[in-house]
């Protein structure tokens, strides 16, 4: 709670510092003296700084972030079918990546040490995380959309007047969703791999699993207990780490121009629409201590040592 | 699975005997990169049926590199040359196949359980029926029940198999992992240093535990400890191995009360006795130098260890000379009777 407070408090005065005035970018010109008090008004933009601190911390206790300069609209009707669209490519890009990372980690960590797999294994990873993501989104796009030109590399496609959920149960959608949602997954793939993988060289001599192993079951079940144990640091890792990969999802997101939250975070920036911005910014505090209470849970339910009391 | 097919399973699991284990010319070299370190030079011993061995010898002298390659455990950087006769089959030949089948079924092992032995995320009665499932087709239940049965053999109250390892006391993690190593009631069990990580009052309780089972069980031993008093409460025969050779062997008795090698001797030494009446407490003598360095088999035997606390000996019995291997002894029959220890005085 303390986080998320502080946060939407740095962000509140953060764009209050910016020395601009929104009304000269989004107010038509010519507009009459009375007509722009009136805007700033309705905007919660008069009065003194704190008087607008104030009212704006006020409306967040009750879930209203205000109304959007841009769009003329309540903030939530406008961020929140941006953050379904962004779920859409967040949670199964990150789970299955998550998935596969830690899989294939396993697969390395297990590997002869020092053999091709291994070797193979690890420089691969490492170069794709050291790409930034908008080069996997640019490398994806150049590939199965520009050369290929297999699948549809922009936006969401047409929703063909479908609302509700046949908005996303579409053949169009989900055609449209590949491409940013395996950026995401290849994105995500490597730290997974890299930290499973370590995790496992390390379990692989620990005393146990010389004792599994003289069990005389078979190399995979020994492999499988050297990897239940490297769950544990690869979870503790892998939930705060989804602050960071949502910077890489705002990057996917325009690449691909996925009209997500993120996207939306950076138009609002830019168009100085300090609501949206503000909220955005909240929405992805909010989001970052859930993940990280989620850590807490997932691994107490993982690891039998640790107790809350 | 029901009541009658479960006794037959108790039944086929109980009736199986003991094994005699014969070990020839063993030897291990581990590749590292200063060379081949020679960790166990050629070492030959019988573990008769029923019986129990133990092992003896300092840290570092090839103990435990030995149990692991009985049961070939050795990583993959290791070389291992002789033979391994379980009832004349030999496991150093063995497919990968025909070796888990061998494992816990045949050998089991028990390791120091205190520290690290039991996976730290999986149930203890998990791991025990995990062992048991990997050999006999029977049903999770009824490996249960066996387990549970096998606390109780070891003295842990059976409800404790559903905790975790880090609940357990040392203590009760050494009586768990012994109960996992009798899971399939191998003919063979390897105890390697079983009591090491614990306070005496507990190592005694674990051994008489292990002699109690013994005696229930009759299962061939290899018992590898560094305590001489261990060997000579729980051991028919025993080998003192040092710098990866064994360099005396024969029963018990003679061994322990007339050790005939200087290595034996400087041994045998070290240990403390307890005072008799009126007596002023023995020194304890310690075995002076190190171990030889094994990446070089036995150029440096010239440095094996002197024993300053026993000048006639240092002065009379200086080990061979470099480039030999020290003299083994069997029984009280000196096999190279390269030179003469002169226990007098000792």
């Amino acid at each position: 709670m303390l986080v998320v407070f502080i946060v939407s408090t740095i962000m509140f005065f953060m764009f209050r510092i910016v020395p601009s005035d929104p009304t000269v970018m989004l107010v038509e010109r010519g507009i009459s003296e009375e007509a722009r008090q009136a805007l700033l008004e309705r905007w919660g933009l008069t009065g003194s700084l704190w008087e607008q601190y104030l009212r704006y911390m006020g409306g967040l206790l009750v879930g209203d972030f205000g109304n959007s300069f841009f769009y003329r609209a309540p903030v939530w009707d406008v961020l929140l079918p941006r953050i379904v669209n962004t779920l859409w490519i967040a949670v199964p890009g990150l789970l299955l990546g998550a998935l596969i990372g830690a899989t294939l980690g396993m697969v390395v960590g297990w590997a002869r040490r020092g053999g091709a797999v291994e070797r193979g294994g690890i420089l691969i990873a490492t170069i794709i995380r050291g790409t930034p993501s908008f080069i996997i989104g640019i490398a994806l796009l150049a590939v199965f959309s520009s050369w290929l030109g297999w699948l549809p590399g922009f936006g969401m496609g047409d929703s063909g007047g479908a609302t509700g959920v046949m908005r996303y149960l579409n053949f169009n959608f989900f055609i449209h969703l590949i491409l940013p949602l395996l950026a995401v997954i290849i994105y995500f793939i490597p730290e997974n791999l890299l930290l499973m993988r370590s995790g496992v060289v390390e379990n692989r001599t620990e005393d146990y699993i010389e004792l599994v192993r003289a069990k005389g079951v078979s190399d995979q079940r020994v492999a499988w207990h050297a990897g239940r144990n490297s769950l544990l640091p690869l979870i503790t890792w892998l939930f705060p780490a989804l602050a960071e990969t949502i910077a890489g999802i705002v990057v996917i997101e325009i690449v691909f121009s996925w009209p997500g939250i993120g996207r939306e975070l950076v138009l609002a920036v830019t168009r100085q629409d300090y609501p949206v911005a503000q909220a955005a910014f909240f929405l992805l505090a909010v989001m970052i201590v859930l993940a990280n209470l989620a850590a807490d849970l997932t691994y107490g339910k993982l690891d039998p040592r640790v107790v809350y009391k | 699975m029901d009541e009658a097919a479960e006794s037959d399973f108790d039944r086929r699991l109980n009736s199986k005997q003991p094994i005699h284990l014969s070990v020839k010319e063993l030897k291990v070299v581990y590749h590292t990169n200063f060379g081949p370190f020679h960790a166990v030079a050629g070492i030959s011993f019988d573990v008769r049926p029923g019986s129990v061995l133990g092992l003896v010898g300092e840290s570092g002298c090839g103990k435990s590199t030995v149990i692991k390659a009985l049961l070939r455990l050795l990583p993959e950087s290791s070389r291992t040359e002789g033979r391994v006769l379980l009832d004349g089959i030999d496991v150093l030949g063995m497919d990968s196949r025909s070796l888990r089948h061998v494992r816990w079924n045949q050998i089991a092992l028990i390791t120091q359980g205190a520290m690290n032995a039991l996976d730290p995320v999986i149930r203890v009665g998990d791991q025990i029926v995990e062992s048991i499932r990997a050999h006999e087709d029977v049903d999770y239940a009824t490996a249960w029940r066996r387990s549970e049965s096998l606390f109780a053999l070891v003295g842990l109250p059976t409800q404790r198999l559903r905790e975790f390892p880090h609940q357990f006391s040392g203590g009760m993690k050494q009586r768990a992992v012994i109960a996992m190593a009798l899971s399939l009631n191998a003919g063979l069990l390897l105890a390697d240093e079983p009591t090491t990580a614990l306070d005496p009052i507990m190592q005694d309780q674990i051994m008489s535990r292990l002699r109690k089972v013994q005696d229930l069980l009759h299962r061939s031993m290899i018992l590898v400890t560094h305590d001489i008093g261990l060997v000579a409460e729980n051991c028919d025969e025993v080998a003192v191995m040092y710098a990866g050779q064994i360099v005396e062997k024969g029963p018990v008795v003679e061994v322990l009360v007339r050790p005939r090698h200087p290595y034996t001797i400087g041994l045998h030494n070290a240990f403390p006795r307890m005072p008799e009446e009126n007596e002023e407490r023995p020194p304890l003598i310690s075995i002076a130098g190190s171990l030889p360095n094994l990446l070089e088999p036995f150029a440096n035997v010239g440095e094996l260890r002197l024993f300053p606390e026993a000048p006639q000996l240092a002065h009379e019995h200086t080990f061979v000379a470099a480039g030999e291997a020290p003299p083994v002894i069997v029984g009280n029959d000196c096999l190279e009777p390269a030179h003469h220890v002169d226990t007098q005085g000792l």
